[in-house]
């Protein structure tokens, strides 16, 4: 297991370079605009927060929203309903869309972004796969046969 | 043409006239050209795309570094023909999702590699409950293809040996089941049904020379290692090496051509960069360009002798097509929930498997069977399920979190009876970029396979109860859409009786014998099953049988 463990730490060292090399936002919005981009990135936040660990808006979920919309102009143009409808306080604004499609597009598309990042997967979920392991041990517990 | 990795100069139409041309390289065209070549035969295999590079997949990029790739203008191999390049039709009210993969190995590259024996339980199910036509062979008939295939390619399974799951001597070691595979199987036991090492197409230990799995869990996206058998690596390029193959590259073959003679003589594709039309000529033909695209091929090539498509007296060719229903159930064990995130990527795809097993007791309301894969099971990307567990925020955070290393995945996938309804057609649809008309499918299930559903629900709900799992929720009845197993079968079907078959039991066509089909459409039944191996096993023998043909002057 020392060649996962080497690839965790060398990894680690990647995200901590990366972190400092790119802040966040530095590239202006793709399809929306400034003021849309910044209340996505306050509505992926309610979703998903920073706790002790990064939440959506660390882990740039509204950006990677804003790349989608720029790719689809169908589905930019639904965001840009949606963030007319939830504007003002995010907190307040998602309460209110509990049960609506608005927040479920908003919901799927924060957790699709989130998880995809190294943020999400790596550092609050934990996976450290898709790696090189030498030999399959799988699950090594007697209480769980 | 190309012989390996040289560039294909233009073909005009050509006076050469070949011994055997092949449609299509996945894994019947792929097994047909390597058996033929090493007995001696030349062949010149047609290939709508190109040699996928293995050096270019992208079986390491981690999900946050596929966007960082893409963002700077790179992409891995794409492998899925797009739609609109070659659209295809389908019912609105009942969509047939048709996936295809046009290039070299076809949708070997990126299959499920599941390798299932059928068993007699599937090759007699239509003789005795006459639904339809009788396979023509038995299980002694494909056995020794089997182990043959098996020991070409080579699968990992158990040793379990049941009457619906036939076992092997030639398996490779099986890997340890993940956790949350333990317990659907300690779960299945309680619930009274046995779940068994999964038989898969992943090399567990280095085999014939070519290295073994290093666990990244990654094949969907192509393996960088061909630690799986894909159709280019274990057949093609071991035929290229007898001097005895040609590939001509994008070439999208249109219609078999027909002489005087009633026989086929030869092929006509277009050239998918330069749009051209091309005709190259042959002593035999054999049809492996996958079920449905071979099926649109034979249907076009009408002729007056036969005005419905080659070799279709019959009038089967195009019905009967049929795949499996299956739906997806996900619960979380709770003796995981809340545990450290462990790396769930082994052998990529689930290390079990559920034998069918309702033959066995009481006479069911219904025909055929069902058996379950697990897919998706453990700590793995992609977190659909968490769309679907209730609320937001920092106590949702938390949930999804906890529950990550918990997810069991349930796949139960059963049989769809062959009906002449479901049916490829090519008359009255528009034509393709080349002036080709294009396919339609026309698909829907029936009561056997609603009746099937429910007992599949039970037994899938039985097996969750009984690991105490949380459920994610589900509706009763809901089915995955059509098509979505890519298990798509029988629209060219073999049987002993010209007037219901289009095929012998050699995957000869009764009414002509220079052509052979020998993709999934050759099934006469589908089965609950994957299809791949039995797909290779039956074009080993297919290709031995013409090869021998050859050798006796028959054809």
């Amino acid at each position: 297991m020392s060649d996962q463990f080497a690839s965790t730490r060398r990894e680690a060292l990647v995200i901590l370079a990366g972190a400092a090399a790119l802040p966040a936002q530095a590239a202006p919005p793709k399809f929306l605009t400034e003021a849309e981009l910044a209340q996505l990135a306050k509505l992926v936040d309610v979703i998903l927060p920073r706790t002790d660990t990064p939440g959506a808006a660390d882990a740039l979920a509204h950006v990677i929203i804003d790349e989608r919309c720029a790719a689809n102009a169908s589905l930019g143009a639904r965001w840009r309903e949606l963030l007319g409808r939830m504007s003002g306080d995010a907190e307040a604004a998602v309460k209110a869309a509990v049960d609506t499609p608005d927040f479920k597009l908003l919901k799927d598309a924060t957790i699709d972004a989130y998880y995809a990042t190294r943020e999400g997967l790596r550092q609050e979920l934990g996976w450290n796969a898709n790696t090189y392991l030498p030999e399959w041990k799988g699950c090594t517990h007697d209480e769980h046969r | 043409m190309s012989t390996g990795s040289q560039a294909a100069p233009n073909v005009q139409r050509s006076a050469e006239v070949h011994e055997v041309i092949v449609i299509g390289s996945g894994a019947a065209g792929g097994m047909a050209a390597w058996n033929l070549t090493r007995q001696g035969v030349n062949v010149l295999m047609l290939d709508a795309g190109t040699r996928f590079r293995r050096t270019q997949f992208w079986s390491h990029v981690k999900p946050w570094e596929a966007r960082e790739k893409a963002a700077l203008g790179q992409r891995p191999p794409q492998f899925y023909v797009d739609t609109k390049e070659q659209p295809y039709l389908t019912d609105e009210k009942n969509p047939f999702e048709l996936v295809r993969v046009w290039g070299r190995g076809g949708k070997t590259n990126v299959w499920g590699r599941v390798s299932l024996r059928y068993s007699d339980v599937d090759f007699e199910g239509p003789a005795k409950d006459g639904w339809e036509i009788p396979w023509p062979i038995r299980y002694k008939d494909i056995a020794p293809y089997y182990d043959r295939v098996e020991q070409l390619i080579g699968v990992c399974g158990g040793d379990d040996d049941q009457d619906s799951l036939p076992g092997s001597k030639y398996h490779l070691p099986a890997p340890a089941p993940r956790c949350g595979e333990r317990m659907i199987m300690r779960a299945a036991k309680q619930a009274g049904v046995s779940v068994v090492a999964g038989r898969r197409a992943v090399l567990t230990k280095e085999h014939n020379g070519r290295p073994k799995c290093h666990f990244c869990g990654a094949c969907g996206k192509g393996c960088d290692i061909g630690a799986f058998f894909n159709s280019s690596d274990y057949l093609i390029e071991p035929a290229f090496k007898t001097g005895r193959l040609k590939v001509l590259d994008n070439a999208v073959v249109a219609r078999v051509l027909v002489g005087d003679d009633g026989l086929a003589n030869g092929v006509q594709y277009f050239d998918r960069t330069t749009r051209e039309e091309r005709r190259i000529y042959a002593k035999r033909v054999i049809v492996a360009a996958s079920c449905i695209d071979s099926t649109r091929i034979l249907l076009n090539s009408q002729s007056a002798r036969y005005p419905n498509g080659i070799g279709n007296s019959s009038d089967v060719i195009g019905h009967y097509l049929t795949e499996q229903i299956r739906f997806h159930m996900y619960g979380f064990a709770p003796e995981l929930i809340g545990t450290k995130a462990q790396n769930d990527d082994g052998i990529g795809g689930e290390h079990i498997y559920l034998p069918r097993y309702n033959h066995r007791g009481a006479k069911r309301d219904y025909l055929r069977g069902f058996g379950s894969q697990f897919w998706n099971t453990g700590a793995q990307p992609g977190l659909f399920w968490a769309k679907q567990m209730p609320g937001y925020g920092a106590d949702f955070k938390k949930r999804v979190k906890d529950c990550f290393p918990a997810l069991m995945a349930m796949h139960p996938y059963g049989e769809v009876l062959p009906y002449r309804h479901n049916r490829v057609r090519v008359d009255g649809t528009p034509n393709d970029q080349y002036g080709v008309p294009i396919a339609k499918l026309e698909y829907r299930t029936g009561e056997n396979e609603q009746r099937m559903l429910k007992e599949m629900y039970d037994m899938a709900e039985s097996i969750f109860r009984a690991a105490k799992a949380e459920m994610l929720p589900f509706t009763r009845g809901a089915i995955d859409s059509y098509g979505s197993a890519i298990h798509e079968h029988g629209t060219c079907r073999m049987g002993d009786d010209p007037k219901r078959s289009a095929l012998n039991k050699f995957n000869q066509m009764h009414d002509v014998k220079n052509v052979f089909v020998m993709d999934g459409s050759s099934f006469t039944t589908a089965s609950e099953k994957n299809p791949t191996l039995t797909i290779l096993a039956l074009a080993w023998r297919a290709s031995d049988y013409l090869a021998a043909e050859m050798k006796r002057g028959n054809v």
